[in-house]
């Protein structure tokens, strides 16, 4: 997700791939854990020979499924408790002013030091995020959890936060490259769990106020935000993207070159359902940078685009361009786009930042804010409403917002003002 | 553009903490092998029939069920309905414990299902569950009753399902003490779920065991040639109700908890039994009679007399005064409207630090020994029906005595050193239930009085229901 490098196209497929593989994600679990539980004792005899090199000293009795169990139990309290103590512990807040204050120019054994302390910092502060994720889902209601798609989310948690338990502190720079590469792939698993925890809380509306699911996948992804952000962070570190980049951070990060680069992919798609392809206008501030993270940027253009787009071809103002205008301030950023795809009906004006699964059986009424995902058919979790919530989390991350006015019949504006760091760089 | 030169402090302090569990050192990263391996992550037990992907899914049948509202029924309808049976009544009554049963079932589930899910993955909790689900399902299959030799089918059913749930209250209890060691629930609400659940289970319980007695009537007397059975007096109030009476009942529970309380203490002091001086009962006042689940009825006083021996002789021995321990007096007051039982003993009062615990299931300073006991408890249960607990009934209520009085004759009759610490909440679950109150009261350094308000529960008594659902 960091590799400046990945293509426009790229990412479409990226994005068709994500709509198929959450919706085969049911069966295909469905599956998945019905073998598991089948097949409980002899395939853990068999697999456990693997695993078990570590766990007893005794190399030529295999294990029974007693050993098995017994020695999952122990893990399993083991793990628990240290669960329990994590949890209890307060998330670290992310600043960008943080991020930024790795040094950049340091001989070679200085800065890996710097680096390894930083990976075991790292290693920690998302052990302690999951554990609070994984609170939080233990604090849900019981028929809650037991949803398969919340219960996919948590065995998830579960996994990842064992396979992280199992870490080792990085004490060298070669181990520290052997961190990172599982931290990609920790990045890698937990990049479709926002969907599947969408679907499971909308099977829960009868269970659960609106409100609550609402509170809750918002914090969810906040947590979210930042483990990613963590773990990202020391990955680009490790692996600096470019010189202008310090981890995750862009230092130059241009906010009128992402606009063209989310044009053109926003573009691609409306062209392919639509026949037309609108265009972002920047009429001022096309040279403004700030040292930001682009990935969130990058998201929230995405998402605006999409909704500005579709809105426009809809009311077949195709051929108008979104203006966008990118001003200066005293502590960052602010970017205004303006579309005039007729707004938002006033009626649905205060359910946009919800999670709106509750509107997703009728998907398809072009209520100005539904996504672009939708043309995909089918699908109920494209259909699904998370972008604007999503990127207004987004933006709020590092101390930023997301406003958004609507003239019906007219269009929309949507304000966003991003925070700079604070130090100088 | 500045650079940093210094290095910044927080990248330079080493984790704290950063333990890892190096029994994992090689795990894949696969999470598919690592759910594999490791089928704890699950949110699902291992192995559950009942709790599993489809089970969320599968759970609306449950609400449809839990939108019934439980029928309350008073003990007069229960005295009434017993006083002639009929086969028309005894199906009726069938059907009405063939619907009446799982929508209790469901709200009681619903209330499981209602717990924070940190709780129910406790092993005893889903067990629990997966214990009361089954019960609902069979229940909830069961075909309408047309004959009597369904109802025969049915009353099998129920028996065996009363059977099988004897090992809710250990597992429930067990469950709750662990949650409420790891906090994961406010002990005031463990609480209100347990005594709801044991409040709930009495009644239904109640209800089953009396239909299970009135067909085995009826069966005798169609055995007998009788179409119907002859009508009954009218004080009669049913079959698992009997006409108690107070001295009996006193009696019987002293011998138990006599033995008891020497053997827990032979073994808390390395003495032998035989030297133990044991206290005297004395009885003051006129017996009463009045009617009451006898085996409720046994299962409270013995609690209570349990307690009171343990601490008049246990005291008495460290004490060196030698001779017999002071008397345990137990007086009985009879009015009209209820009988008050009170026992007094010397026994040195509660100390002051379980004092605010001793109506609670979970907490208190004792949890965790309680814990170590209760984990002892399951492996009870292949021992069916260690003690006879009916005395004086007579054989035709064997299948009824067996089903409702196993559960808390294995309670009463664990090993000498299982001590429960249980036995005054779950008697006042029993006593409330009925309609009465339990009260105790320590006079520090001198002894402890309990005090038993016990309902009269006769035919008059229209305004208690049975059920508190």
């Amino acid at each position: 997700m960091l590799q400046r490098t990945r293509g426009v196209a790229n990412r479409a497929a990226l994005i068709t791939n994500f709509s198929r593989r959450a919706q085969n994600s049911a069966s295909r679990d469905h599956k998945l854990t019905h073998r598991m539980f089948s097949t409980t004792t002899t395939a853990s005899v068999s697999s456990v020979s693997s695993a078990s090199s570590a766990s007893s000293a005794s190399s030529s009795a295999a294990p029974t499924a007693d050993h098995i169990l017994e020695r999952n139990k122990r893990l399993q309290s083991e793990t628990d408790a240290a669960i329990a103590r994590l949890a209890a512990l307060p998330q670290k807040t992310i600043t960008l002013d943080e991020l930024v204050k790795f040094p950049r120019d340091l001989e070679t054994k200085e800065r890996n030091e710097i680096l390894i302390a930083n990976a075991q910092d790292t290693l920690e502060q998302i052990k302690i995020g999951l554990a609070h994720r994984l609170n939080a889902l233990r604090n849900l209601q019981y028929l809650v959890v037991l949803n398969p798609h919340i219960a996919q989310i948590y065995q998830l948690y579960y996994c990842s936060f064992l396979i992280i338990s199992s870490f080792k502190p990085p004490q060298t720079v070669e181990e520290n490259l052997h961190f990172v590469e599982r931290l990609k792939d920790l990045v890698q698993t937990h990049s479709n769990t926002i969907p599947v925890l969408s679907r499971g809380f909308s099977e829960c509306q009868n269970l659960m106020p609106l409100s609550q699911i609402n509170t809750l996948l918002n914090s969810h992804l906040n947590a979210r935000m930042g483990t990613r952000l963590l773990a990202e962070h020391h990955i680009a570190l490790t692996n600096p993207i470019a010189d202008n980049f310090i981890g995750a951070v862009q230092l130059d990060f241009s906010p009128g070159k992402m606009l063209h680069e989310c044009s053109q992919f926003a573009g691609e798609i409306c062209n392919l359902y639509f026949g037309v392809r609108p265009e972002v206008q920047i009429d001022v501030g096309e040279d403004v940078t700030l040292p930001f993270v682009p990935d969130h940027v990058q998201y929230i253009f995405q998402e605006l685009l999409k909704n500005s787009f579709r809105a426009h071809a809809e009311s077949s103002n195709g051929n108008d361009p979104i203006i966008a205008t990118i001003s200066k301030t005293e502590d960052g950023v602010m970017i205004r786009l303006r579309d005039i795809g007729g707004g938002i009906k006033p009626e649905n004006e205060n359910k946009i930042f919800e999670f709106s699964f509750t509107t997703f059986q009728d998907e398809g009424q072009g209520d100005g804010f539904a996504t672009l995902n939708n043309f995909h058919g089918g699908s109920s979790i494209a259909g699904m409403g998370y972008g604007l919530p999503l990127s207004r989390a987004y933006a709020e991350f590092f101390g930023g917002n997301l406003k958004l006015q609507s003239y019906f019949g007219l269009g929309t504006d949507v304000y966003i003002s991003l925070k700079a760091p604070k130090v100088s760089l | 553009m500045l650079r940093i030169k210094h290095r910044p402090a927080h990248l330079l302090q080493r984790t704290r903490g950063s333990r890892y569990n190096s029994q994992l050192a090689s795990l894949s990263f696969e999470p598919e092998t690592v759910r594999h391996d490791y089928p704890f992550t699950s949110a699902y037990p291992v192995g559950s029939k009942v709790i599993n992907e489809q089970h969320f899914y599968q759970n609306d049948i449950l609400f449809n069920w839990y939108n019934k509202s439980p029928h309350p029924v008073s003990l007069r309808q229960l005295a009434f309905f017993g006083r002639k049976l009929t086969e028309e009544k005894m199906i009726g009554s069938a059907n009405f414990v063939r619907t009446e049963l799982p929508t209790r079932l469901a709200h009681r589930i619903r209330d499981l299902q209602c717990l924070p899910f940190s709780v129910m993955r406790n092993e005893h909790m889903s067990q629990v569950y997966e214990l009361y689900y089954q019960a609902f399902n069979q229940f909830r299959k069961f075909p309408a009753i047309k004959t009597l030799e369904d109802n025969d089918k049915f009353c099998k059913l129920v028996s065996d399902l009363l059977l099988d749930h004897l090992t809710i209250i250990p597992s429930l209890v067990t469950g709750g003490i662990e949650c409420a060691m790891d906090q994961l629930i406010e002990p005031k609400r463990l609480d209100d779920v347990m005594s709801l659940m044991l409040r709930s289970r009495i009644s239904r319980r109640v209800i089953a065991e009396q239909h299970i007695s009135l067909s085995q009537s009826f069966n005798e007397s169609l055995a007998q040639g009788k179409r119907e059975t002859a009508e009954k007096a009218s004080d009669y109030i049913g079959e698992v109700f009997l006409q108690c009476s107070a001295k009996d009942c006193i009696r019987t529970a002293s011998a138990q908890a006599e033995t008891f309380a020497v053997q827990v203490i032979s073994k808390e002091l390395y003495m032998s039994p035989a030297d133990i001086v044991v206290p005297e009962v004395v009885v003051q006042g006129e017996d009463a009679k009045f009617p009451y689940m006898d085996s409720h009825l046994k299962y409270i006083m013995g609690e209570i007399l349990r307690n009171a021996y343990y601490a008049t002789i246990r005291r008495h021995i460290v004490s060196g005064k030698g001779g017999t321990p002071p008397p345990i007096l137990v007086s009985i007051s009879n009015t009209p409207s209820d009988v008050r039982i009170r026992f007094s003993d010397q026994g040195g009062g509660v100390p002051k630090e379980v004092q605010p615990h001793i109506w609670s299931f979970a907490k208190g300073p004792e949890a965790t020994s309680r814990l170590d006991m209760f984990k002892r408890i399951p492996k009870l249960a292949g021992v069916p029906h260690e003690v006879d607990f009916a005395g004086n009934l007579d054989t035709k209520r064997v299948i009824s005595t067996d089903t409702h009085e196993s559960s808390l004759a294995r309670f009463s009759n664990r090993p000498p050193n299982v001590k429960l610490g249980i036995g005054l909440p779950m008697s006042k679950v029993y006593v409330e239930y009925w309609d009465g109150s339990l009260d105790l009261t320590s006079l520090e350094g001198h002894g402890t009085d309990v005090s038993l308000r016990i309902s009269r529960l006769g035919n008059q008594n229209e305004k208690l229901q049975l059920d508190r659902v």
